[in-house]
C-alpha cells in the first residue's frame, strides 16, 4: 500500500469532459512515476517525488529569470506555486492584462501553475480567521477572504491546480476546541468551493487540492477526511490531490505526525497525490515519501537562504559504490534513531568561523555559487547585509535540494524503495 | 605613453568639443573611455552577480576603501589574494581613499597633518587614517586604480582659508601616498585635484600635482551640492590644466546630462551610486528621464521599461509586473531594475563614444537634450553655457 501513490498520475486539462481514467492510478502498468499535465496539447511530465518551485507573485524570491537560468535545467520541475497573499492586491491588474496569469506574471508559458491560500515560507499572524473568512495578508495589510471571494480570485488566476480554502491556523499547539472549529470551518469552505467550482466556466480545467485539517489530533484528522470525502462524492474528478495542512514544524517529524500521514494515505482514494508544504530536511523527505507523500515544495530553500543557511549534506548517488556501510549490523533500521542527531545538513554561513574559509560552500558542487565564490565571500556579504548573499544562497540551495530530489527519483526508479538510500545518506553525513 | 602597467591611448577626438575616446589598458582589463563606473561599495553591486555585470559589458567598477577596510578588513582581503579574487571579479577595479566617507559618515573624526583620526564604528577604538594607512589598505585590496588620501572639505564650508589649507595639505599627502605605495608594478595611483570653487587655487593645485610622476588624475572637491555654474567652470579649468595623454576621472558624477556635458569638457571616467541606488527605490532610467515603477500609472502598463533596451529585464518583464513586485518589496525587483539601469548607463557611454568616433558628438548632444528635456525652454542654463564654452550651441 505504501507506494501506491507513487505509481502513475495523469491529469488532462482543457478537455471539456474530464475522463475518469485520466486521474486514476494505473498501478501495475507503468514504472514511470510522473504527474502529467496537458494544456493546449502541450504535455508536461513531472517526475515524482516532485518539488514545486515556491514563488512570491510568480517570482522565485531573490532570483530573476536571468539568475534562475544558472540552475541546471534538468533539475527544475516546471511547476510553480503562487501564494494568494502575493497576488491578492493585484486582482485588477491580472484582469486588465487580458492574458493568462503566466504571461501577466512574466513566467515561462509552459509552467504548471499551483495556487495556494497562504505563503508557507512566511505564515500569517495567528488568530484572524472567522467562521466565514480566512485572513490573508497582502502587501497592503489584512484581507478577509470568504469562499466566494476566494473562488473569484482563483477564477482570475485560472491555475492548473489550486488549494481549497481552509482554516489551517492551528499550528501553535492549539486546544482540541480550536482544532474542531478548524475542521468544521474547512469542511464548510470545501462545500462552498465545490459548489462554485461546479458552475465555473473559467475553472473547468482547474483542479482542486483538498486541505485536510485536524492538527495533531488523529480523531479530528479522521473526521475531517471523512466529512470531506462525503462532500466530494460525485465530484471526484475535480480533485487533483490532497494536502495535509497544519503539520507541526518539527526538525524531525514526530511519530504522531507520521501516524496522521499513514492514516490519511491508507484511507484517501488511490490515484490522487498526497502533498505537504514546508518540509525539506532530507531525512524528513524520505520518511514522508515512505509514508505516501509524493509532492513537496521549495519553501525550505527560501527559508534557509533567507536565514543565511547553506545546504551542505552529501547526497548518495546510485552509481557510486558507497562502501561506508561496513557490517550488516549498521544496516538495521535503528540507525536513524542513533545517528540522527549527528546529521549535519546545513551550515550558518554568517558565522565568523567562515570568514577565512576560501573554499566553496560544497567542494565540487557544480552550481554557479560554488564555482565562482567562496564561503568567506558569502560570509562577508551576510555580515554587511548585502542583497547578493541570499541570491548566491538561493542558487546553491536550489541546486542542492533539487539534486537531492533527482537522486530520490533515480533511486525509486531503480529499486522502488529508499531503504538503502537512507542508510547511505545517514552514513555519509553522520561521520564526525 | 606607458606608466608602469597602465597606458592610455586616445583613439578619437571630437573636432568641436574637448571630448575624446580612449583605450585605457589596466592590469585586469582594457577599458573604453569615456566610461561610467558602477559603484560596488562592499565588494558587490546591489545583488547583481559578477556574471550579470560581465554580460552587460562592465569593464571597471568601484569599491570603497573605508567599507572594505572595516569589513572584511585588510588582512582577510590580503589572504584572499585581493578584492578581485575575493569577490570573483576578473575585470578592472578602482578604489577611493576612504577620506570622503571619513568626513561624511563619521561625526567624531578629527583632522590633523598626520591624517584623519576617528572612532572605529564597531569596536570604538581610536583609529588613524593617514595617507600611508589608506595606501596600505588599497594595496591589500589590489584595485587597478587607487586614489590618494585627500583632505576633504565639507560641501557646506564657506571659509576660503580652509580650502587653501586643504588643497596644500592634499599636495603634501600626495607625496606621502606616492612614497607609501608599494605596488607601483600593478596598481596606478591617482592624485585628486582640489581647490574648491576657487579658480586660482585649483590652478595652483594642478600645477603642483601635474609636476609629479603619476599615471592619471582625479578631479575632486566637486559634485557636493555646489552651484552648477561653479561646477562646470571648475571642471573645465581642471581639464585644461591636465595633460592630454592621461585619463581624467571626475568623481561623483552620474546623471545623464552631467555626463554628456563633462565628456564635452574633456573628462574620461565617472562614478556615481545614483543609477543603482535609484533602482532600489523603483526608479528606472530612460532617455526621457526616469520612470517610477512604484507609481500607480505603471500598474497596468504591460510594456517593458524601455522598448528598445536589450537588457534581460526588458526582455522578460513588464512595468506592471515590476509594479507588483515593488509594492510587495520583492528584492528581485531591485535586481531587475539595477540590471536595466546599469545597462542604461553602459549604453549611454557607448553611444557617446560612437558619436565622438564619428565626429558627430555635438549633434548627439542636441538630440539627447531634446529627448531628455522635451523643449529647449527647459534646458538648464549651466548646461547651455558650458556647452557653449566648447562650441556647441544648444539654442
Ligand atoms: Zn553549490
Ligand atoms: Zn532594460
Amino acid at each position: 500500500m505504501k507506494h501506491k501513490r507513487l505509481l502513475y498520475f495523469s491529469i488532462k486539462r482543457f478537455k471539456s469532459t474530464v475522463s475518469n481514467m485520466s486521474t486514476e492510478c494505473i498501478k501495475e502498468k507503468s514504472q514511470e512515476k510522473t504527474l502529467t499535465f496537458t494544456r493546449n496539447e502541450q504535455v508536461t511530465h513531472i517526475g515524482i517525488p516532485c518539488c514545486i518551485m515556491h514563488t512570491r507573485t510568480g517570482c522565485i524570491p531573490h532570483l530573476t529569470e536571468e539568475t534562475l537560468d544558472y540552475l541546471d535545467k534538468k533539475l527544475i520541475q516546471n511547476i510553480y506555486q503562487v501564494p494568494l497573499p502575493s497576488v491578492i492586491d493585484y486582482q485588477d491588474i491580472l484582469e486588465a492584462a487580458n492574458t493568462n496569469t503566466l504571461e501577466c506574471l512574466c513566467m515561462p508559458n509552459t509552467s504548471v501553475l499551483y495556487a495556494t491560500v497562504q505563503d508557507f515560507s512566511c505564515l500569517p499572524p495567528s488568530g484572524y480567521n472567522t467562521n466565514k473568512t480566512v485572513a490573508v495578508w497582502g502587501a497592503g495589510g489584512k484581507i478577509s477572504v470568504t469562499p466566494q471571494s476566494y473562488m473569484k480570485l482563483v477564477e482570475v488566476l485560472k491555475p492548473d491546480i489550486f488549494q481549497v480554502l481552509a482554516d489551517g491556523d492551528v499550528l501553535k499547539a492549539e486546544s482540541r476546541k480550536r482544532i474542531i472549529k478548524s475542521v468544521n470551518r474547512s469542511v464548510q469552505y470545501l462545500d462552498e468551493c465545490i459548489k462554485h467550482h461546479q458552475q465555473s466556466k473559467p475553472l473547468e480545467n482547474s483542479k482542486m487540492i483538498c486541505m485536510i485539517e485536524g492538527g495533531n489530533n488523529l480523531e479530528e484528522r479522521k473526521r475531517c477526511m471523512k466529512l470531506m470525502l462525503e462532500k466530494l462524492k460525485g465530484h471526484e474528478d475535480c480533485v487533483w490531490g490532497f494536502g495535509i495542512d497544519a503539520l507541526p514544524r518539527e526538525k524531525y517529524i514526530s511519530e504522531g505526525t507520521k501516524t496522521v500521514i499513514k492514516l490519511l494515505n491508507d484511507e484517501l482514494p488511490a490515484g490522487k497525490p498526497l502533498l505537504v508544504h514546508g518540509f525539506g530536511h532530507p531525512l524528513n523527505i524520505i520518511d514522508l515519501i515512505e509514508d505516501g507523500v509524493s509532492v513537496f515544495d521549495s519553501t525550505y530553500v527560501t527559508e534557509l537562504s533567507e536565514s543565511n543557511h547553506a545546504l551542505v549534506y552529501g547526497i548518495p548517488s546510485i552509481d557510486s559504490s558507497l562502501s561506508l556501510l561496513n557490517g550488516d549490523a549498521k544496516t538495521n533500521c535503528s540507525i536513524v534513531d542513533v545517528d540522527v542527531r549527528k546529521f549535519v545538513e546545513t551550515i550558518d554561513i554568517s558565522d565568523s568561523c567562515f570568514s577565512r574559509s576560501f573554499a566553496p560552500l560544497v567542494e565540487n558542487c557544480p552550481c554557479y555559487t560554488c564555482v565562482n565564490h567562496t564561503r568567506a565571500y558569502i560570509q562577508h556579504l551576510t555580515v554587511v547585509n548585502e542583497m547578493l548573499a541570499p541570491v548566491l544562497l538561493m542558487l546553491h540551495n536550489f541546486h542542492h535540494h533539487l539534486t537531492f530530489f533527482s537522486a530520490l527519483r533515480n533511486e525509486l526508479n531503480a529499486c522502488s524503495n529508499l531503504k538503502s538510500f537512507k542508510q547511505k545518506l545517514i552514513a555519509l553525513n553522520s561521520m564526525h | 605613453m606607458k606608466y608602469g602597467v597602465m597606458s592610455m591611448d586616445v583613439v578619437a577626438r571630437c573636432s568641436t568639443t574637448k571630448a575624446r575616446v580612449g583605450k585605457l589598458s589596466l592590469p585586469h582589463h582594457v577599458v573604453d573611455t569615456p566610461v561610467f563606473m558602477p559603484v560596488g561599495t562592499q565588494g558587490t553591486l546591489k545583488g547583481l552577480t559578477t556574471k550579470q555585470l560581465e554580460k552587460i559589458g562592465i569593464q571597471i567598477m568601484l569599491g570603497n576603501t573605508y567599507h572594505l577596510g572595516n569589513q572584511p578588513g585588510e588582512d582577510i582581503l590580503e589572504e584572499a589574494g585581493g578584492l578581485h579574487q575575493f569577490m570573483g571579479w576578473p575585470r578592472a577595479l578602482l578604489t577611493d581613499s576612504g577620506g570622503f566617507q571619513m568626513v561624511s559618515l563619521l561625526k567624531l573624526s578629527e583632522l590633523s597633518e598626520e591624517g584623519v583620526q576617528f572612532e572605529h564604528p564597531r569596536d570604538k577604538s581610536i583609529m588613524m587614517l593617514s595617507p600611508e594607512k589608506s595606501i596600505a589598505i588599497q594595496n591589500a585590496i589590489g584595485a587597478d586604480i587607487i586614489m590618494q588620501l585627500d583632505d576633504v572639505v565639507s560641501s557646506t564650508e564657506t571659509d576660503a582659508k580652509r580650502f587653501k589649507e586643504a588643497t596644500r595639505r592634499s599636495v603634501r599627502w600626495l607625496d606621502r601616498c606616492i612614497s607609501a605605495h608599494k605596488r607601483n608594478g600593478d596598481q596606478c595611483l591617482f592624485p585628486i585635484i582640489q581647490g574648491g570653487l576657487d579658480e586660482s587655487l585649483r590652478k595652483e593645485c594642478l600645477h603642483e600635482m601635474t609636476s609629479r610622476v603619476v599615471p592619471g588624475f582625479a578631479i575632486g572637491g566637486l559634485s557636493g551640492g555646489e552651484c552648477k555654474d561653479d561646477f562646470w567652470k571648475m571642471v573645465t579649468t581642471s581639464t585644461d590644466g591636465l595633460p592630454e595623454d592621461k585619463p581624467r576621472y571626475l568623481m561623483g558624477v552620474g546623471y545623464a546630462a552631467d555626463l554628456i556635458v563633462c565628456v564635452a569638457l574633456g573628462c574620461d571616467m565617472f562614478d556615481c551610486v545614483f543609477p543603482t541606488r535609484t533602482a532600489r527605490f523603483g526608479c528606472a532610467l530612460v532617455p526621457t528621464g526616469q520612470i517610477s515603477l512604484k507609481n500607480v500609472s505603471c500598474s497596468k502598463d504591460f510594456t517593458p521599461i524601455q522598448e528598445d533596451c536589450h537588457c534581460t529585464t526588458c526582455k522578460s518583464y513588464t512595468k506592471a509586473y515590476l509594479y507588483m513586485l515593488f509594492r510587495a518589496n520583492h528584492p528581485s525587483a531591485c535586481h531587475m531594475v539595477s540590471v536595466h539601469n546599469v545597462m542604461y548607463q553602459f549604453n549611454l557611454m557607448r553611444s557617446i563614444r560612437e558619436a565622438i568616433k564619428n565626429d558627430s558628438y555635438p549633434q548627439f548632444i542636441k538630440d539627447y537634450f531634446l529627448k531628455l528635456f522635451k523643449t529647449p525652454l527647459s534646458y538648464p542654463s549651466w548646461a547651455v553655457d558650458s556647452l557653449n564654452s566648447v562650441g556647441v550651441r544648444l539654442k
